[in-house]
């Protein structure tokens, strides 16, 4: 890892208060993080240690109380709404724990429904949904739905679908949590080589110690603040 | 738009067949319903229309144009026959015929009572009223010409109030142009049988010239009768004899019979009644069918948001998915009820029991029509696409709103 790289995600001070009844909950507090190109990171912690709540924060999908988030050179605290998400769209890709695919389209559909938004040319589309269902192992089951896929599969199609939009960095929330070990083995393999080959960053939240073991630097948070970090 | 956003529209729409297929259905049966409503209903009022227009005013009417508020001799209008000639090639015009209208004192032997009198030209007007036919037996239409008295066709119920019977004598005392009094005689000829009872209560038909004659009104008649053609447009064909009698009034059968116009409006309400019910069923169906489709569906459009998606080009998609339900219950209920409809008019249903009656002792055939325009078909279909498009926005505001972390975790 270069030391000169420019962080890709950055974050100064950031908290997150929630209103719990008459309590305010700190989910996030005063937390300073910077994650350069190409890391292949960990958030880990106990239950309510607030990782969920920093990813979201530096998915753009929620915003900080205080403090500030720089993706890429961009504050997103200075981002609209629609901003942000047009932000998202081009700079993150999300996998989520339970997949959350688009049951009514294929798996190639799935991964073609970002680049449209994007509003890539169909044939640029078509080559780039070969090639993701191809760096995931799935290129023959591109014409499939997510029903007919195992939950290892669909949760590949879901990293090929948060790579489809080229972004900047990957955030993966427990993204190994509903698979078994071989299922989860297997997709970390997937994402270890696409950091490897590619230089894809990639952001996890995660109890599983399968993948803190693959992390290359964990990140723990208790309290939701930044317990230790080590790479 | 994408075809991937159809694709993506159209199998979300099948997510829940169950659920599509009676919403869609709903929205069939609105639109079959409805259509065959209207499409009877404008089927018998058209009948009806046309039946009285037949009888009494035509669908267009050359007028005195004072004639309408004061219908007297006075205010008649001299017949030019080169513009009747020209009258007849109007497109669109059926057949003109010209008419000269009085109302008299009737009387025979010892009894008397108040008539209509039209002079009419017997060849027209039986090739449009089929006069010929209704003839009560032991009489005639009109016969040759005599010497001797003028002929008149008498209602058949004036007659049986009259005593008349043919070959009989009627007099007739009224008042002619310029307020001479005006004789007639006539020579009863046929009994009619108008159906409509108080028509046969009150209609005298004598030939145009015996009329004019009668009436000291040689040359002009009070009125110039023309019969549309059903598929033409009667604004067109009351501008075009405006245009040939620019002195004249030319008149609309909704003006000269108002009573009956606003007859058939308020039935036309009474059904607008029942189908503003059928589509408030109609529609709160398919709203709650949106919202379960959204109350379902928070987490996927939460994701969705999340990936990128902005919250307009989802709205969109929602939008466009509830388009086509409502299109596909909309195509398929218009789709259906056409040859439904053919079908009944090809084949009326035939009215039985008292109203066959009815309808027989009014002159008019015993059947149910039904008409079949564009205008209800379309007019049907677009209320119920437009309550599926405002429904449609229901999603909008929900997405709008939409706070995407909750619905993630929903």
């Amino acid at each position: 890892m270069n030391s000169n790289q420019q962080p890709v995600i950055t974050t100064r001070g950031i908290s997150r208060t929630y209103q719990q009844g008459p309590v305010d909950v700190r989910a996030v507090d005063g937390v300073d993080l910077s994650i350069l190109p190409g890391e292949f990171t960990a958030l880990v912690g106990p239950s309510g240690s607030g990782k969920t709540t920093l990813l979201n924060l530096i998915g753009g999908l929620d915003r900080p109380t205080a403090g500030e988030v720089v993706i890429d050179g961009t504050r997103l605290n200075d981002l609209d709404e629609n901003a942000l998400i047009q932000f998202r769209l081009h700079h993150i890709g999300f996998v989520f724990q339970a997949y959350n695919l688009i049951p009514v389209l294929s798996a190639a559909e799935n991964i073609e429904f970002i680049m449209l938004l994007q509003k890539a040319s169909a044939k640029e589309r078509r080559t780039r949904t070969q090639q993701l269902l191809k760096d995931v192992g799935l290129e023959k089951l591109g014409h499939a739905r997510p029903t007919q896929l195992s939950g290892g599969q669909q949760q590949r199609v879901a990293v090929a679908r948060a790579l489809a939009s080229k972004p900047a960095f990957v955030l993966a929330d427990e993204p190994t949590a509903n698979l078994d070990s071989h299922t989860a083995e297997s997709l970390l393999d997937v994402m270890e080589q696409l950091n490897r080959d590619e230089g894809m960053t990639f952001v996890f939240s995660t109890h599983d110690p399968r993948v803190i073991a693959r992390a290359r630097r964990v990140v723990t948070l208790v309290d939701g603040r930044i317990d230790s970090d080590e790479a | 738009m994408n075809a991937l956003w159809w694709t993506l529209a159209w199998r979300n729409l099948w997510r829940n067949k169950r659920r599509t297929v009676i919403t869609a259905g709903s929205a069939f049966f609105a639109v079959f319903f409805a259509v065959v409503m209207q499409s009877v209903t404008y089927g018998v009022f058209g009948k009806m229309i046309e039946d009285m227009a037949r009888l009494s005013t035509g669908h267009v009417q050359v007028q005195d144009s004072l004639y309408l508020a004061e219908p007297t001799p006075d205010h008649s209008l001299e017949l030019d026959a080169a513009r009747l000639a020209e009258a007849q090639k109007i497109d669109g015009a059926m057949a003109v015929m010209p008419r000269l209208e009085a109302i008299v004192l009737a009387s025979s032997g010892d009894r008397s009572t108040p008539v209509q009198v039209i002079g009419i030209e017997p060849a027209a007007e039986d090739s449009v009223n089929r006069f010929t036919e209704r003839i009560r037996s032991g009489g005639q239409y009109f016969g040759e010409p005599r010497a001797d008295l003028p002929e008149a066709v008498v209602g058949a119920a004036l007659g049986d109030q009259l005593g008349l019977s043919p070959g009989d004598t009627l007099f007739t005392i009224g008042q002619g142009y310029h307020g001479v009094p005006a004789y007639g005689r006539f020579r009863v000829a046929g009994l009619l049988e108008l159906g409509n009872p108080e028509l046969s209560k009150r209609l005298v038909y004598v030939q145009l010239a015996d009329a004019q004659h009668a009436f000291r009104m040689e040359g002009r008649v009070t009125g110039v009768v023309c019969m549309a053609d059903p598929a033409a447009d009667l604004e067109d064909v009351q501008a075009e004899l405006a245009a040939l009698f620019p002195d004249q009034a030319a008149r609309l059968w909704s003006d000269l019979m108002p009573d009956l116009e606003q007859t058939l409006e308020g039935k036309l309400a009474g059904n607008y009644i029942i189908l503003f019910i059928l589509y408030l069923i109609i529609g709160f169906g398919l709203f709650s069918t949106v919202l379960m489709m959204m109350s379902e569906r928070q987490k996927e459009f939460g994701i969705l948001i999340s990936v990128g998606t902005g919250r307009r080009t989802l709205a969109a998609m929602v939008y466009l998915e509830v388009a086509l339900l409502g299109l596909l219950g909309v195509g398929l209920g218009s789709l259906a009820v056409w040859p439904f409809l053919e079908y009944f008019d090809a084949n009326p249903v035939q009215l039985r029991g008292d109203l066959r009656e009815l309808h027989e002792q009014y002159g008019l055939e015993p059947i149910l029509p039904v008409m079949i325009e564009p205008f209800i078909f379309f007019n049907q279909a677009a209320v119920v696409l437009g309550m599926a498009l405002t429904v449609g926005l229901y999603p909008l505001r929900v997405l709008k709103r939409l706070d995407i972390l909750k619905a993630s975790r929903s």
